[in-house]
């Protein structure tokens, strides 16, 4: 997608992440977005350590970080390229579908989980979007996915108010 | 209707069209479609199925459905209709 007109580039520390987004410790999968282009893309990094709360089950003796979370991480950072497009501040959104997941590394504690994603299409509350985890520079996961945000997207469905 | 390379069914009628965008977006059969199919009465069409059902048609149809159409689009017949404000005959 194509920048919106007068919307800079953001980065978010943890402050600014619960300000955009309603994720929280110790679902947050993000440290920090260091950039995020408000309808366009988002890249940023988790730093793993073996505090973390999944490393003790996932698994003993062999401690990686989850797929699942993995993904989650990549959608999470996503989603903050259309939570920072005016009027979406703050509001839930979902994962609706992930396809093409790859799994090319184990994520380790100790390590730093860079993320780089890009929103491809954004209509009527629906995203198309797609990610990459690395670590130190190598590729560790990528996917295509969707996210919604609900309180958009049932503006348009029958039976509801027009949306403002 | 005609085939391409890979020797799959296009659509060529505008029903056609129509009918496809529903059994695609919803991945049901041929003959799930008519005046009982409408919004909620089938899993797969929900908020989301109702969003992917109207990007279907508006490229199928090469057009850009209106907010009001889009919500007043309760049902298979119904679509119908609004088709026609569009230009197209169902």
């Amino acid at each position: 997608m194509s920048k919106p007109a007068n919307l800079e580039a953001l980065r978010l520390d943890l402050q600014g992440l619960h300000e955009y987004q309603r994720n929280r410790f110790p679902y947050l999968m993000i440290d920090v977005a260091e950039e995020v282009i408000p309808g366009v893309s988002a890249k940023g990094f988790k730093n793993l350590t073996a505090n973390d709360w999944f490393f003790e089950c996932h698994f003993a003796g062999d401690p990686n970080m989850p797929g699942m979370l993995q993904i989650e991480a990549m959608v999470q950072l996503c989603a903050l390229t259309v939570l920072t497009l005016p009027g979406n501040k703050g509001k839930i959104a979902y994962v609706t579908s992930v396809n093409n997941l790859k799994f090319k590394r184990k994520v380790l504690p100790g390590e730093r989980f860079d993320l780089e994603t890009t929103l491809h299409s954004w209509k009527r509350g629906i995203g198309q979007c797609s990610g990459k985890g690395f670590v130190n520079g190598e590729l560790a996961c990528q996917a295509e996915f969707s996210i919604v945000l609900p309180d958009i997207l049932n503006g348009f469905t029958p039976g509801t108010n027009k949306p403002e | 209707m005609s085939t391409n390379q890979k020797n799959e069914v296009l659509p060529t009628t505008n029903k056609q069209k129509y009918d496809q965008a529903f059994i695609t977006s919803f991945s049901i059969d041929e003959n799930q479609l008519g005046e009982n199919l409408a919004y909620n009465q089938l899993p797969a069409w929900d908020s989301i199925g109702h969003m992917t059902l109207v990007a279907a048609l508006e490229d199928a149809f090469g057009i850009s459905m209106e907010t009001d159409d889009i919500m007043n689009f309760s049902s298979y017949t119904k679509g119908m209709e609004l088709m026609a404000k569009y230009g197209i005959k169902i």
